[in-house]
């Protein structure tokens, strides 16, 4: 079952939530729309689902299993919702919440009720709360309830599943367990799933491709090794995770950032065009004698060493700050102190010219 | 023309900058567009100067003018430099006036738009209660019942003692105006007619408002805030049949019924000042009740409290669907339900008023 849309805008009043929107995804992917808030992000979700209407327009379509489905109702649609915060239904129990979506179905297609008490018990099994069924949802804590959300729209059979944060609302603990809960339902039921984050590890670690999304357009879609490793705009590189920033010069075909002259590979860019050069702190290194690759002079400022990484704050000559982080064995060996003048080199860099990456 | 022209402190800090402040404030005449700050004596200057500069640059822009430093060399053209950003940046544009029309215009095209939401919505909710049942769409039985009895079985005791307290009070105001001419038993008259006529229905009515109207408002307003409405629309129920139509059957069916019991409560209230208080013989005053009391009278006020019935639920729904921004909008629609319900409440009354007893009576 896929999904597809095509030239899909969304303004409401004046602000344009999507610009011209054009994605698919495949029977089976496990999908992240992955972007800061108001990106248009969960007004795409909507717009899929058919919670929402996108602004007419004449190539504008929604194709479900390459059917569209534009004058579909949410309901006929088949498709499974679940929301950031959980919308479980108050005063029914957790039976009857998940019971729901097949009691309110109309005569002829309504499972018979020891079909509907099977499914619903099959469905405690697979989200582990096989005791709790004549809980109400106020007795369950978040996790727990976001889980009856997911049985709750599993529950319908949908062709579809769609996530709005998921799990937005819990805290990073509860959040891994279910993230990992979650990859490996996935694997288990195989159902078209997109999900909604703006927590970018949660978009890496659990989907087969991540579509990052910024100011109503989608910036780049791809695996998540792709967008983290081969980014393609300047947003995508930001958005996921740190970067240092330095500006620079294109000079005879290469881009010169202060003692570093890096060959533009991609195709010349124009003489004297601004550069900028995106570094993720774990790809500088601190020296203390140089070693013959270009490095550039800085104090070390600040290191905190708690956590998988040691960061160490730098302060360049012309007073910009570097985050670089080491791995705790570097680290050891190195010994770097806070005031002490230290060399930094560059591994693995991106930058972007003017007009395009390279 | 409209140039000023200043010259800077030897040493421009914290004392200089005050006094160059208070001197740019003294020298500002209207229109200016320019002020011109020769810095060639100035052969230094630190961070609070720096300020001052900026508060001047400030107070410029206020006006529409700008700062122009002149003269300045060395450090203190460093310092400049860093500040430049902070100096030269544009002017704030004038504030946007929107005149009468604009703003008569922007209210009236709000009203309209939520007025044929507003139409939209129950035009959809009456089909869902009067005619797809009968269609054989489904009906929500066990709802129903349990609207009814949260709307009208669990408002009885409210609506009598509302209903019995307005009796009262009437009798014992209307009593003493009729007393100088010995006419106290056709304060039983006056009872029953007015109850059955107007108050027993409007008091029931705004009592209900202020009960059911705001409850079904927070209701729906709350679920819309937790998007139980969007998960019931996701899973293919339409929100006025699943929730706007047990309401509405619920009331049209309570409200007539309470509204009778206010009749009884508020006549019996009526009774109780007269003979207690004005010493008529119960007997006596019953009759004299019985008398003035007709069917069409009673008629004409139920009658009224269906359309009462359809205006408190409607609004009620209409308020909680369109809630935005959390809980504190829940509360604000809430409010805005029942003073929308009680305006409408009178306004269905005054049509009634007229086209009753003033057209055809």
């Amino acid at each position: 079952m896929s999904i597809e849309v095509q030239n899909i805008s969304k303004s409401f009043g004046r602000f344009k939530a999507l610009r011209d929107v054009s994605l698919r995804v495949d029977s089976g992917e496990l999908v992240a729309l992955l972007g800061p808030s108001g990106s248009g992000k969960t007004t795409l979700l909507r717009i899929i689902a058919g919670l929402d209407a996108p602004d007419p327009g004449p190539n504008a379509r929604v194709l479900l299993s390459d059917e569209d489905v534009a004058d579909r109702s949410a309901g006929s649609r088949r498709v499974g919702f679940v929301f950031q915060h959980y919308a479980l239904f108050r005063h029914m129990t957790v039976f009857e919440n998940i019971a729901f979506g097949m009691r309110v179905r109309p005569r002829a297609e309504r499972p018979d009720k020891a079909a509907i008490r099977e499914k619903v018990t099959q469905l405690l099994r697979l989200i582990q709360l096989e005791n709790l069924g004549s809980r109400y949802p106020s007795q369950l804590s978040g996790g727990q309830r976001q889980r009856v959300a997911l049985a709750r729209a599993l529950a319908i059979e949908p062709r579809v599943l769609l996530l709005d944060e998921p799990f937005g609302a819990l805290d990073a603990r509860v959040r891994q367990d279910l993230r990992k809960w979650l990859r490996r339902l996935h694997e288990e039921i195989h159902v078209t799933s997109v999900f909604v984050t703006h927590d970018q590890e949660e978009a890496l670690e659990l989907a087969n491709r991540v579509v990052v999304m910024n100011e109503g357009r989608i910036e780049q879609i791809g695996t998540p090794d792709e967008v983290f490793h081969q980014p393609t705009t300047e947003f995508v590189m930001k958005f996921l995770g740190n970067v240092n920033l330095f500006h620079g010069r294109v000079e005879s075909g290469k881009a010169v950032f202060g003692p570093w002259r890096i060959q533009a590979s991609g195709g010349a860019s124009k003489e004297g065009a601004p550069a900028r050069l995106f570094v993720r702190p774990h790809d500088l290194d601190i020296l203390r004698e140089s070693d013959g690759s270009p490095v550039a002079p800085a104090v070390v400022r600040r290191i905190q060493s708690a956590g998988p990484h040691v960061k160490v704050e730098l302060e360049m000559q012309t007073g910009e700050t570097l985050l670089v982080e080491l791995t705790h064995e570097r680290h050891k060996i190195l010994q770097p102190e806070v005031g002490e003048q230290v060399l930094v080199s560059l591994r693995n860099v991106r930058i972007f010219t003017e007009d395009y990456a390279i | 023309m409209s140039d000023l022209h200043l010259k800077g402190p030897e040493e421009l800090n914290q004392d200089t900058g005050a006094h160059l402040h208070k001197e740019v404030k003294r020298v500002w005449r209207k229109g200016a567009e320019r002020l011109v700050l020769d810095l060639a004596a100035t052969r230094c200057m630190d961070s609070p100067g720096g300020a001052w500069l900026l508060k001047i640059s400030d107070f410029l822009r206020k006006h529409h003018a700008r700062l122009e430093c002149q003269g300045d060399r060395g450090d203190v053209s460093d310092f400049l430099r860093l500040l430049a950003p902070a100096l030269t940046s544009s002017p704030p544009l004038p504030r946007k006036r929107t005149g009468i029309f604009e703003n008569l215009g922007g209210v009236l095209i709000a009203a309209a738009t939520e007025l044929r939401q507003f139409m939209e919505l129950s035009v959809d909710a009456i089909y869902w209660t009067l005619i797809a049942p009968f269609e054989g769409k489904g009906f929500r039985f066990n709802a129903f019942v349990d609207e009814v009895h949260e709307m009208g079985v669990r408002a009885i005791k409210i609506v009598c003692l509302m209903n019995f307290l307005m009796g009262l009070i009437i009798a014992m105001l209307s009593a003493k105006q009729v007393e100088s001419f010995g006419l106290q038993i056709y304060v039983a008259n006056l009872i029953v007619i007015g109850f059955a006529r107007e108050l027993a229905s409007v008091v029931t009515a705004i009592v209900v408002s202020a009960r059911t109207g705001a409850a079904i408002a927070a209701e729906l307003a709350t679920m819309t805030v937790q998007e139980e409405i969007d998960a019931l629309r996701g899973m293919g129920l339409n929100v006025s049949q699943y929730l706007i139509t047990p309401k509405l059957l619920a009331l049209i069916v309570s409200l007539p019924c309470l509204a009778v019991l206010g009749l009884i409560s508020g006549v019996l209230g009526g009774g109780v000042w007269g003979v207690l208080v004005l010493g008529f013989r119960p007997s006596v005053w019953y009759t004299q009740t019985m008398e003035a009391a007709y069917m069409d009278d009673l008629t004409q006020g139920m009658l009224k409290t269906l359309f009462f019935a359809v205006a408190i639920v409607m609004i009620g729904c209409h308020n909680g669907l369109r809630v935005t921004g959390g809980s504190r909008g829940v509360g604000l629609m809430t409010t805005r339900a029942v003073v929308m319900d009680i305006f409408s409440l009178i306004c269905i009354d005054i049509v009634f008023a007229v086209v009753f007893y003033y057209i055809l009576g």
